[in-house]
Formats: C-alpha cells, structure tokens, sequence
C-alpha cells in the first residue's frame, strides 16, 4: 500500500515535470510559461516602465545617451560611429529581438528548427530560391568596404551585448511561447533581412503564369491582356517628354528565342504577393506656402505585429538623421536629416527570370548548353527540424542558378526543371547607399549614395533643404532584349542569357522638372522612348490621382498632404463602375437591389471607411472579374487574371469579344448577362454578411476589416477592424492585410516640420502600453511630430536617458 | 465503555496534523518561493519533496497543503505582475486559451498548475517518508 503510494506519487510527479518542463504539443511547456518566475507574467512589465537608466558595454568607447521620447523613439547621442551603430543595436534589440530572430529565420530557411515539420516545405522554398546564397555573397562583398564592415559589426556587437543580458525569464514572450532560444547575432543575419526584403519586393513575378497564358490564349490576345505599355493613361515616373539619351549598342528587337518554348507548370512557391506598392512624392519650394520642399513617402507592405519598421535618430559626429529602420539592420531606410529628405518605393522592374534547363540523365550532373553537356554544381541544404530527423534537399546549381523548381515539386517528372537567375542572388552593398544617404548634404551626395544599390529596385525620392527635388529609379537593371523575361525561356542557349545591365547612369531619373514635383507610386518609370527595353508588374491608377492632385495643389502645407496620403479616391472604380451600370439589366431588380444601385449611382467614388457604397461596388467588381476571366479560373494550369486597368481597357476595346463569353455553357454569354448576373449575386452575398454579423454596422472598414497581424499569425496578439478606408489600388492603400506600413511627411531644412506614423509601436512586447499604440491614430490619419533632437537638449517630450558607459 | 488506546492515538494525531498544517504551508510556500526566485521553476518540486519527507510526521495532508501553498505563491506573484502591468499582457495572453478572457481567471489558472506540481510533490516526499521510515 505504502509501496503503490509511493510509486504513484513518483509516476505523477515525474510527469507532471515532462508536461511543465518540455514542450509536448502545440501548447507551450507548461511551467515555463505560466511561471511567475520564469514565464511570460514576466513580460508583463509595470505599464509605466522604460528603459533601464543605465547599462555597460566592454565595447563602448565613450559614453552614449539614449533619449527616449513620449512615444518610445530613442535618440541616439553617441560621441563616435561605432558606438552610435553599437547602440543603435543594443537599443533596437532591446525592444524587437524576437523580430528580428523570426524574419532572419524564414530567410534562411531556419524556421522549422522552432516550429516543426509543418513549416519546412517554406524553409525548402527560402534555400531554394537562394536567399541565403545571396546573403552570403553580399555579406563578402559588404566586408570589402571598411566603413560597411565597421558598421555591421558594431551593430552586431550591440545585438548581441543586449543578448547576452538576457536570461530565460527576460526572453520577450514568443521565445516563451514557441519554446526556444535567442541566438547569437551575426552580420550575415543583416544581409538575410535583407534579401527578406529583396524577396518581398522583387519575389514576384508571372513567367510561369505567361507562359501558360500565351498556350492558353495565343500571344497576340496574351499581348492584347497583359501589354508591356498601354497605349495611354501611363503617366509614369518620369515625365513624359523627358529626353533620354541614346543607349550603347542597339535594342534587340523580338527573338522566337524569347517567346514561350516550354509548357510551364504549377508554381510550387509561396510568393510575396502582387500589391506591395508605395507611395513617394516631393514638391519644390515653389508649390508650398513656405517655400521651402515638401517630401512625403509612405511604403505599403504588410501590416504586422511587431510593425517592420522602428524609428530611431542617431546622432554622432557628421551624422545626424532621423526615421524609419528595419529592426536588424544598422542605418536609417526613409528618413531626414538636417539638410535633406528621402524616400523610397518599389521600382516593381522584372529582376527574376526562370530558365528551362535540360539534364543528360537522371543524375542532373550534367545539362545542355550550346550544344556541349556542361557540369553542374551540387549542394546538399540542411534543415535541422524539431522534433524529427534532420532533413537533407540536395540543389542543383547551373550557370543560370539554381535549379529551384524540379521533380520534388512536379510529382516525381525528371524532364520538368527550372534554374532561377535573380539579381537578389548577386553580391551587392545596400549599405553603403544607407549610410551616405544618412549623411548626405545635398544632391551630389544623393547621386553618390545610391549608386550602390542595387537590389530590391527602388524609386528613391530627394528633396534638400536648398530646394533640389529629384527621383531616381535605382537597382541592377537587366539590359533585356524585346519580350526577354516574361516567359520560362530556354536555358540551353546562350542566346537567351542576360546580356548586361543598364549603365547606373541610365537609369531612370529627373532633377528639378518643370511641373514642380516628382513623384512614383510603381508605375511605368518611363514611356516607351526609353531606350532600354524592361517589363515588370506595374500600378495605374495610384500614380494618376496623385500626379492629378499634385498638379492643381498649390500654396501647400505639411497638412495638405498628409491628406493626400490619406486620399480614398478610386480610380477603378470611377473607370469601371459606369461600365457595369450601363450594363445592368434592370429589370426585374427586387427593391434591395434597386437601393444598392441608386447608392451607387450616387457615389462620388471614394472608398471612405464609413460608408456602405464601396463595399458594394468592390464586390460587385470582383464577381464580375471571376465570371468574366472564366478561362483563368477554369484552367488546370496556373495562371493571373489581368489586371484591373488592363481588364477596363480590354472591355473598352473590344465590348463584344469572344472572351466575354463562357465557353462552358450553351448560352452566350455578353457583356449585359455578365454584369446583371454578378450584380445580383453581389446582392445575395452581402445580404449573407449582414446576416452573418447583424451588431455591425455596413461600412466599408467593417467589411474589409483591416487587420494589423502578430508575426506568429496568433490572432490574440493582432489587432483587427482597424477603422480605415481605402484600398490597394488608392492612395491610401490600406486593403485587409497590407497599407501604408510608414507614413513621412517632412520639410527639409525647416526645423520641426517633420511628421509621421506607422500602424503599430516602438515596443515588441505584447504586454507593453507601447506595442500597437499608433493605430488608432494611423487609422485616423494622425500623424506624430518626429523630433530631430540636438545633443543636450531639453525637449518637454522626452520621458527618460539610458546612458550606457565603457565598462572598465 | 472504554475507549481504546487506539482512538485516543488517533484524535492525538489529528490534533497535531491540525496544528502543523498552516505552519508546514507556509513553510513550503517561502522556502518554494525563495527558490524560485533564484533557481528554475523546477526547484519547487524539490524543496516541496524534502518538506514533506521531513515534516511526513507532523502533518497527514501532504497534498492539500502543498496545492494551497504553490497556489498562492504562483497566483499571488502573478497577480501582482498582471496589476502592474494593468492587465495589458493577460488581456491578451488569454485570449490564446479557450477560456472566458478574464485576467483574474488567468491568474487562477496559474495558481491551480502551480498548485497542482506542488501538491504531488509534497505528496511525494512525504509517501517515500512512509516508506522508508518506520514509525515505532
């Protein structure tokens, strides 16, 4: 009996202790977690904590103030660069460790070692498509420049003093949740964030999806859907008009070799999706009311918890800059200093292309190349995964690159492989261009800054404080023959290699134009008098409205545009809803259905969060799209619809084409049958919705539901029905789950007028009174005064001083 | 009617139970807790073991006391972290379980968990006691 209790008491404890200690299932281990002690009550910080007011550093030089203002932005006062980047790390971590760690990991295809099994065909796809392989070749490349080395590595060194700091009870939340460590920084994890953001921006492309589009339809009618230029509304980047000067060497005109050879398959990856576009403008003094330049930039990227981005000022000697940094990376990405102004947006330029390769045999350790078998290169990945053996996925490499798409993903098919030729896989130093841009004085240190970078493309906007507004189209840009990059070609020709780049010079820019402002918003950086050929996937309508709004603004004040960034109009919808009414039938409309109509027809097009009108029109957009883009949603193969703006301008051609017509049922189907049908199905599903949630109000942020999600995807964590309109395609391109992740609004050169906002807070911990407080007000359209502080200066604003001080 | 000796051992040995239940409850929840405060979580299990094998002879309800003592220790420090943090993180943190979102049902919750782990390992220490030692 004695004996029994004993033993039970034994078997009970000692499980108990499994259940407590280690995590057995999806739920965290149980006394880890709820522990007082240890786990995540310890994260539940006194809500009027801040920083503590001191700390030590064996690398520290000299003494470093850390100025923390009301709404939690350090200011960073350091008496050297080293140890501004040193503290610009320890601080960053400090407040996004977890963050940080996460987004290196799906780099670097390392994020089933935490969450398991269920994650590894994403880590498969990050290694395959050779985000690592690029951030090892610009790590090496990084490390050539001794101001770059310099500053990575004490920005490593800072992460990782504030690692070291860290106990298990004073891991931020997650790491208790998911059950792991933080580990060490490295600087080859700042150029994994990198490539993370070379992939988010320059990941998409349709080659597959063409290449099938053109089997499927033909390739005038795929030209007809998907035009490199249509023939008007372009209003690109750079104004039309502009002289370009005549390249070296001729065009090439369109080859057979570039047109589609090779049936293309299911896309296997996961890929960044098509909407992340932004916004970036600056007008010259002689369009403001003080005369002074205004530049504005709100990058549109998914809305996340914690939020990409984290403002920082730092200040040393020669360097005093202020604004929005990627939590990992050293320097400011948009921002200001005291003499100029920055911004950026996607140059949205097709830098991914995929070759057909073919194997001598099964073996794949030889392919054809003009007509020679060539050997290929074969390295084996290594995927520790948790709980499970450790996974090992062999990739071929070819003079392309990578061999990312084959038999794995094409059920066991020898023939079918696809090398990858990427320019995030090629070494580069967008560091560099950082840091001069943050030191920058005018427009000959702009030019000098951003020559450097090269991958993801971006538009950057300028504005000095002595009234210079340029833009530039900056990236390694494929000096492409016509048509080269839109399909799979074939990879057994050295015909159908990249033949150069365009020269750095040539890319697309403008100083000081006529008009008074420049701007982009992912459109067309140029029109076709452009003297290189390149494709990409581009925006139409968020460039018109706000070149529109920026030609009849005049006498302007920061305010004015921090409207115009808040801007509703809908474009689309003021191009294809006339379209879809004109072609209703009203006949035999129920009562309901003539109410919607008669609000629509009363809608002044702008997709404002309190009203019923955009939901019925967004809806009824949609559902006309599916049925009338039939053949895409009913092919095996993969493929993308057109676009809006090429589906109005198709629609306005050709108002009776065949395509119109559903070949899958006897009827034919017109223009007429497709908007009724759509439109009366539009009726039924939002009736559904109101069903569905009879205490919310019909309104158009209710509907969308806008959505600002934690990283771990753990709804708990996220904040949902942010109240804001828009939509992607507007210029507040706040959709469900993507917007305006940064707005800035600064005038350089007067001091003070400088505004901004990002939908989250400087805080990553949950449990902090700092971790998502900006969203209210972003939703509102509020912007925050960003202060450029001085060394020393009292300032009503700032809450508390970390110093950290040389240890000795 | 004579009672036996027996009964009067026993109504003895009740009495004192009684008598050492608070004190053996407090005594696991503050040397528990100073453990805690600077070994692992686990460390409770052993301090919670030994007290109840050396104090087997004073008390018969090793697991009651031992689940009340983790209870408040656990509840208590967690209750006051979740005031300070004016709930902010177990507003949220509760809402990952599907139970009512209540912070004070939160904190509960953690109570009962550590009391649980506490109880079964007073209970532990006090049966292998029984076992090995031989009461006279």
């Amino acid at each position: 009996m004695k004996f029994l209790r004993f033993i039970l008491s034994l078997i009970v404890t000692s499980a108990l202790f499994a259940a407590y200690q280690f995590k057995l299932s999806d739920l965290p281990p149980i006394g880890k977690f709820f522990s007082p002690f240890v786990g995540f009550w310890q994260n539940a910080e006194p809500e009027n904590a801040l920083p503590a007011l001191q700390f030590t550093a064996a690398f520290l030089k000299d003494k470093v103030d850390v100025v923390y203002d009301d709404r939690l932005v350090p200011h960073i006062f350091a008496q050297n660069e080293e140890d501004l980047f040193f503290t610009q790390g320890y601080v960053t971590a400090q407040h996004r460790l977890w963050q940080m760690d996460m987004q290196t990991r799906v780099a670097a295809g390392r994020l089933s070692e935490i969450i398991g099994e269920k994650v590894l065909n994403r880590d498969l796809e990050a290694r395959r498509i050779g985000l690592k392989l690029g951030a090892e070749r610009s790590l090496a490349f990084t490390n050539l420049n001794a101001k770059t080395k310099k500053i990575l590595e004490s920005y490593t060194a800072g992460v990782n003093a504030w690692i070291q700091s860290l106990s298990p009870a004073t891991y931020p939340m997650e790491y208790k949740l998911l059950d792991f460590e933080p580990e060490l920084w490295s600087p080859s994890k700042a150029m994994l964030l990198l490539k993370y953001m070379a992939n988010m921006l320059t990941g998409y492309e349709t080659d597959f999806e063409n290449t099938n589009a053109v089997k499927l339809l033909s390739y005038n009618v795929f030209n007809e859907l998907f035009p490199d230029f249509p023939d008007s509304l372009l209003d690109p980047i750079i104004p039309v008009g502009t002289l370009f000067p005549p390249r070296m060497g001729k065009l090439d005109s369109v080859g057979n070799k570039f047109l589609p050879q090779t049936a293309a398959l299911a896309y296997p990856f996961e890929r960044p999706e098509a909407d992340y576009g932004s916004n970036n403008w600056a007008v010259n003094g002689s369009k403001t009311a003080n005369g002074k330049p205004i530049l504005c930039n709100d990058p549109h990227l998914g809305l996340n918890l914690p939020s990409i981005w984290f403002e920082v000022q730092l200040n040393a000697p020669g360097i005093n800059v202020y604004g929005a940094t990627i939590p990992g990376a050293p320097c400011v990405i948009s921002g200001f200093n005291d003499s100029i102004a920055w911004g950026i947006t996607n140059a949205a330029m097709d830098v991914k292309d995929w070759y057909s390769i073919k194997f001598r045999d099964k073996n794949r350790a030889e392919y054809e190349f003009n007509g020679k078998w060539v050997s290929s290169k074969k390295v084996v990945e290594r995927f520790k995964v948790r709980g499970k053996e450790t996974v090992y996925d062999t990739i071929v490499h070819t003079l392309h690159g990578p061999v990312a798409y084959d038999k794995k993903y094409n059920q066991g098919v020898e023939t079918e492989n696809r090398a990858l030729k990427w320019t995030a896989h090629a070494p580069s130093n967008e560091l560099l261009a950082l840091y001069k841009l943050n030191v920058g004085q005018n427009y000959n240190d702009y030019t000098d800054a951003i020559q450097h970078y090269r991958c993801p493309g971006q538009n950057f906007i300028f504005a000095s404080a002595n009234n210079d507004i340029a833009i530039w189209q900056q990236g390694k840009f494929v000096d492409r023959n016509i048509q080269q990059g839109r399909f799979v070609q074939d990879g057994s020709d050295s015909s159908t290699l990249w033949k150069g780049y365009i020269p750095q010079q040539e890319n697309p820019h403008v100083l000081n134009p006529a008009r008074g402002f420049v701007s982009s918003a992912n459109q067309h950086p140029t029109d076709q008098s452009y003297p290189y050929y390149y494709t990409g996937i581009y925006e139409y309508f968020r460039n018109r409205r706000i070149n529109k709004r920026l030609s009849e603004m005049t006498n302007i004040k920061a305010e004015d545009m921090m409207k115009l960034q808040n801007d509703n109009y809908n474009i689309y919808a003021e191009e294809s809803l006339p379209l879809l009414i004109n072609n209703l039938n009203t006949k035999g409309l129920t009562t309901n259905q003539k109410e919607i109509l008669a609000q629509l027809t009363g809608w002044t097009y702008f997709n404002d969060a309190e009203l019923a009108a955009p939901i019925y029109y967004e809806t009824w957009w949609t559902k006309f799209r599916d049925l009338l883009w039939d053949e895409f949603s009913g092919s095996s193969r993969l493929l993308v619809e057109p676009s809006a703006f090429h589906t109005i301008r198709f629609l306005k051609r050709f108002p009776s084409s065949e395509l119109i017509d559903n070949a899958n049922t006897p009827l034919t189907e017109t223009l007429k049958t497709l908007a009724t049908q759509s439109f009366v199905s539009m009726s039924a599903e939002l009736n559904q919705w109101k069903q569905k949630y009879p205490k919310k109000e019909f309104t158009w942020a209710n509907f969308k539901n806008t959505t600002v999600t934690h990283l771990s995807q753990q709804a708990a964590f996220s904040v949902t029905g942010v109240q804001n309109g828009g939509n992607s395609g507007i210029v507040n391109a706040t959709s469900s789950k993507k917007g305006p992740s940064w707005r800035m609004v600064v005038s350089p050169g007067s001091k003070g007028d400088a505004y901004g906002i990002y939908p989250g807070g400087q805080s990553g911990n949950v449990g902090s009174r700092f971790y998502s407080n900006f969203i209210a007000d972003w939703a509102k359209g509020k912007y925050y005064q960003l202060l450029l502080l001085q060394p020393n200066e009292k300032h009503p604003r700032i809450l508390s001083t970390q110093r950290g001080t040389p240890k000795k | 009617m004579k009672s036996t000796p027996g009964f009067y051992q026993l109504k003895e040995e009740r009495q004192k139970s009684r008598q050492w239940f608070l004190p053996r409850m407090l005594l696991l929840a503050i040397l528990s807790g100073l453990a805690q405060l600077y070994l692992p979580w686990w460390s409770l299990i052993l301090v919670c073991a030994a007290i109840g094998y050396f104090t087997a002879a004073l008390n018969r309800s090793p697991f009651t006391s031992g689940f009340i003592a983790q209870f408040l220790v656990w509840s208590a420090f967690a209750f006051y972290l979740d005031i300070q943090n004016g709930q902010l993180l177990s507003q949220k943190v509760v809402q990952l379980f599907p139970i009512p979102a209540s912070s004070l049902l939160l904190v509960s919750i953690t109570g009962v968990f550590g009391g649980i782990i506490g109880g079964f390992s007073t209970l532990l220490g006090h049966s292998l006691n029984k076992l090995l030692v031989k009461v006279e």
